[in-house]
């Protein structure tokens, strides 16, 4: 009888333990790169099987499709390394060929840092004012002594930030690689990075 | 050789877990969308005071978001849609920005999403109907249909700032999400 338990309880636990996994982007189709930011080009339609409509339901819920707009995604700096939130970074980037754009920080739980600083996300109304073509900005957890446009990463323990392409120009994977997404460089990190995770 | 028979074994026991993890797993992978989606629309629910209404959400903040991976640069609206007791009717106002009105079906499939380029001056007039709903639509509404009763209308307009979110409190004073009680 208790194997019988035992490989009952086993395998439930794997096929829940693997459904969730797979579902929680595991193994997500992130196959668009625009240098260190990617996108999933299923999120936002309507899904072709089980597995790929719960990753979007847990990954993308209530995106939209990428002709209205494309969501890259990255949780690493200019040189590979994950965001930590006691690091501060330098952002720069230029027009892009979309309607409007925005980057907003969620934590791990794919929530807004909880925190009163206001600043989760940058969007082209604010950072690239005419006839401005090129923008600089701050991703750290304190605010800069310097004006611009700054996101702040407090509370966001090891983050991720997203850009929001509003009806860009084209949706063609070609155009999507082509584009010049923002750069993160890591400029310092305090000596004891914080790791409060994402509230 | 026959106490060898009487002997108890793993093999069934595996082929049971084998057979636990694939349902287990086809299962939980079947349920997610919807149970995602249930706890949204009781949420947006509970926010509008009920089903069928459309309720305006404040400029989000990390101290009031709802639900995962909102922006703060949006200023939201949403319905619960319940069609079981016939359509909904939809209006969305003309914005000065962009301005989107996003339907998803109760598996959270997003069915048909309408923006402001393709939204007249009159704002835009929207029947919302189930596979199994007539057709009530009038003259100049367009009709949206989800392949289930449940699902959830997200208005999304462009708002990141204190000013353009007054500007689309005022644009967004008219809309409306509610059932159809003319019979047409």
């Amino acid at each position: 009888m208790w194997r019988w338990l035992i490989c009952g309880v086993l395998g439930l636990g794997i096929g829940v333990g693997s459904a969730l996994s797979i579902s929680g982007g595991l193994f997500s189709d992130a196959n668009i790169t625009s240098g260190r930011w990617s996108t999933d080009p299923t999120v936002g339609a309507a899904a072709a099987n089980p597995w790929v409509r719960a990753t979007i339901a847990r990954v993308g819920f209530l995106a939209l499709t990428k002709e209205e707009t494309v969501y890259f995604n990255r949780d690493v700096d200019d040189d590979g390394a994950k965001f930590i939130e006691g690091c501060t970074y330098a952002l720069s980037g230029e027009a892009i060929p979309t309607r409007w754009w925005s980057i907003t920080i969620y934590g791990a739980d794919q929530m807004l840092p909880v925190n009163t600083d206001g600043a989760s996300s940058i969007d082209a109304t604010r950072a690239l004012v005419a006839p401005a073509t090129t923008w600089t900005g701050t991703l750290s957890a304190t605010r800069p002594a310097t004006p611009g446009p700054w996101l702040s990463s407090k509370g966001g323990g090891t983050y991720s930030l997203t850009i929001r392409l509003y009806n860009p120009q084209s949706v063609e994977k070609s155009a999507l690689q082509a584009l010049k997404l923002p750069s993160i460089k890591k400029i310092s990190c305090t000596q004891t990075p914080a790791t409060g995770g994402a509230n | 050789m026959a106490q060898d028979k009487k002997k108890p074994g793993w093999l069934k026991p595996l082929a049971f877990g084998v057979l636990l993890a694939v349902l287990g797993h086809l299962l939980t992978i079947g349920l997610i969308p919807s149970a995602i989606m249930n706890i949204a629309m009781k949420r947006i629910a509970e926010a509008s005071g009920g089903i069928n209404r459309l309720a305006h959400g404040n400029m989000v903040t990390p101290q009031n978001q709802q639900i995962v991976r909102s922006s703060p640069d949006l200023a939201y609206s949403t319905c619960a849609l319940d069609l079981t007791k016939g359509p909904v009717r939809v209006f969305i106002g003309k914005g000065a920005d962009y301005t989107s009105a996003a339907f998803y079906a109760g598996n959270t499939d997003n069915v048909f999403t309408l923006n402001d380029r393709k939204i007249g001056p009159e704002g835009a007039h929207i029947m919302i109907v189930s596979a199994r709903s007539p057709i009530a639509a009038k003259p100049g509404e367009e009709v949206v249909s989800l392949p289930s009763d449940k699902g959830l209308l997200l208005v999304r307009r462009l708002a990141p700032t204190a000013e353009a979110f007054k500007r689309v409190q005022a644009e967004r004073a008219q809309d409306f999400c509610r059932i159809v009680t003319d019979g047409m």
